[in-house]
């Protein structure tokens, strides 16, 4: 049987990449442990050379750089455009996209186009005799979907730091660098606001996080009571926190908002979907409270207590204050 | 301007019940007794279409939706909060169908009728994929934006500014020329709630129903083989006993790791 091939997309900017990107080198590598691949990196964008040189370098699979000269960075509709004739080319059993906001506007169509099957959100993957099968999360994180392709490539969108290349290379492997013609698009990206998040919130020790679970915007005062026994602490949300206007955006945890990595975060009434965990899970310790025994968080947690915070919160602020009165006393 | 905002009736994951361990079989996978609504994303890509229609004026708004029999209800609600038609294309319930199916369904039934925009959620509470409006994007040959929370027409309509947040919380404005597809983000414009005497006129309002198989028959592409619980990625160490016990054990484990 002849290798399959798997060509991984890198979205660059001014020669830069998203620092997961290299980690996509990890899936590819899985997948080969079942049968032999051929991997090809595309990096597409302006100054792509430098990309396709960098990451060719640390993993050995060849690279074509496709430059797309630019000052902002091309939509995914020019980017679609651009790699669909060097995809046509290479006819690649797997395309494997970062999963990003970028990339979720365009990795369908190239599904569609190369009558590829499409799996957003790749978390793992099975390698087995039948085929790979892709997991991803549903129903709030509480289980995983295995997915498989009929017979046929598939598109990927793979989440960030799921998947870890440990290879530490410098490999000399193929760079071509090619100047695709531009088409005329339809979309335009006219501006990119830098975010307000505070630095407040990404340098606290402690963060106390806030989810739906809490019910209403004036448990966010019990909320502050307990971050407040905390040194350098910050309070929090959930996108569905800030949504309701509870918490300004600027507070918010996750995929479009804060990356925090506290000493202590303290997630309470948060059901833990990946969007959430990306922005907090390199925090060094983790307590969630949820009243669902089954909340993904828990899976994320170092620490799980199953309790209705409503009742459990002026407990355990209780029991704060006194224990620290008990040391003092000592 | 013509619009349409596809939606999905899902079940209600608060209340649902949640087996330990998943029957081996996806298929066997049910939500029976759960209740059933609209997606929440889909409920800001109804609230983003009325928007629009009161920004540029003179539009018109269907919803659609593709679902078993029950799923009318939901169109029905998108009536009631302003949505001029709605469109049901009836197939029979799957829990884990393929975005594809999904996707060519509501193709065959848009690729005709002239829309300028389609609106879906960003994606479905349940299946958390994000597939179906970026594959309709991709079969109508039409550009899409995803996760949009904000948008205004230009130039008369032909034109949509947009803004979403993406990675980090930076904001992007893009514009895209119509006819295009967007997904709707949940953010600032909070879907507005059905006043009663809309909800009682929509339950009068006649669905437009076809059967799915008069659309088209899609081709699968995929399936969902497995569903398993999630691996622990922490300890998860889980406290036992009463609340007071278990927010004292916090407290000693707070102070005993220095942490206040
Ligand atoms: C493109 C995109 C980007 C996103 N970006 C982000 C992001 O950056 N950050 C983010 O947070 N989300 C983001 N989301 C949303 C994300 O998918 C989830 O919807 C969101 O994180 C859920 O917030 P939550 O956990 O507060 O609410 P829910 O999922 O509703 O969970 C509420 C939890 O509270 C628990 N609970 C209820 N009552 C109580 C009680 N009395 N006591 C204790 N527990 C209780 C419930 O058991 C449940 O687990 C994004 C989504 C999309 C599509």
């Amino acid at each position: 049987m002849s290798a399959r091939k798997v060509a991984i997309i890198a979205e660059v900017e001014q020669g830069k990449t998203h620092p997961a990107i290299v980690d996509l080198a990890a899936l590819a590598a899985r997948l080969a442990e079942n049968e032999s691949v051929e991997v090809c990196w595309l990096a597409v964008g302006s100054n792509a050379a430098d990309a396709g040189d960098a990451l060719s370098g640390s993993t050995g699979y060849s690279a074509i750089a496709l430059e797309i000269p630019c000052e902002v960075p091309p939509t995914g509709e020019l980017l679609s455009e651009v790699l669909q004739p060097f995809l046509g080319d290479m006819q690649p059993d797997v395309i494997a996209l970062l999963h990003t906001s970028r990339s979720q506007d365009y990795a369908a169509t190239l599904a569609v186009r190369f009558d590829a099957a499409y799996v957003s959100g790749v978390q793992g993957l099975v390698v087995q005799d039948g085929g790979p099968i892709f997991q991803r999360a549903v129903l709030g994180g509480k289980y995983m979907a295995g997915v498989k392709a009929d017979d046929r490539p598939v598109v990927l969108t793979v989440l960030p730091g799921y998947f870890k290349f440990e290879g530490n290379g410098s490999h000399s492997a193929e760079m071509e660098t090619q100047q695709p013609s531009l088409p005329v698009t339809r979309t335009r990206l006219i501006e990119i606001k830098e975010s307000a998040t505070e630095a407040a919130l990404t340098q606290a020790s402690t963060v106390v996080a806030a989810g739906r679970g809490i019910g209403s915007e004036d448990n966010l005062d019990l909320l502050s009571r307990l971050a407040a026994l905390f040194p350098k602490s910050a309070v929090a949300g959930s996108r569905i926190v800030c949504d309701a206007g509870w918490l300004p955006y600027h507070r918010q945890v996750g995929v479009t908002g804060a990356t925090v990595a506290p000493e202590l975060y303290l997630a309470c009434g948060i059901s833990g979907a990946f969007q959430h965990l990306a922005g907090m899970s390199g925090s060094r310790f983790v307590v969630a409270i949820n009243i669902d025994p089954h909340a993904a968080i828990f899976n994320a947690a170092d620490v799980g207590v199953v309790e209705d915070l409503n009742t459990f919160l002026p407990l355990l602020i209780e029991a704060i204050e006194k224990n620290g009165l008990d040391t003092d006393e000592r | 301007m013509r619009i349409l905002v596809c939606i999905k009736r899902i079940p209600d994951l608060e209340t649902m019940t949640f087996p330990d361990i998943p029957p081996k079989s996806p298929a066997n996978f049910t939500c029976e007794g759960t209740p059933w609504r609209m997606n929440r994303y889909d409920e800001y890509a109804v609230e983003a279409a009325l928007r629009l229609r009161e920004t540029h004026g003179a539009s018109r708004i269907d919803a659609l939706t593709v679902g078993d029999q029950d799923a009318g209800d939901v169109l029905r609600r998108a009536i009631g909060m302003g949505v001029d038609h709605g469109v049901h294309i009836q197939k029979t319930r799957e829990m884990f169908p393929s975005p594809f199916t999904i996707g060519e369904l509501i193709t065959a039934y848009a690729r005709e009728k002239a829309y300028d925009v389609i609106l879906c959620g960003v994606m479905s509470e349940d299946l958390m994929q994000g597939g179906v409006g970026p594959i309709i994007a991709g079969l109508l040959k039409w550009p899409c934006l995803t996760a949009i929370h904000t948008m205004n027409d230009k130039e008369e309509g032909r034109v949509l500014r947009c803004e979403r947040e993406v990675e980090g919380g930076r904001q992007e404005v893009l514009e895209v020329r119509l006819p295009a597809l967007l997904t709707i983000q949940s953010g600032i414009h909070t879907p507005r709630y059905p006043a009663l005497s809309k909800l009682l006129r929509a339950n009068q309002y006649p669905l437009e129903v076809l059967p799915s198989a008069s659309l088209s028959t899609p081709t699968d592409r995929q399936r969902v083989c497995a569903i398993t619980p999630p691996e622990k990625v922490r300890a998860g160490v889980m406290m036992e006993g009463t609340a007071e016990s278990k927010a004292h054990q916090l407290s000693k484990l707070f102070h005993a790791k220095g942490l206040c």
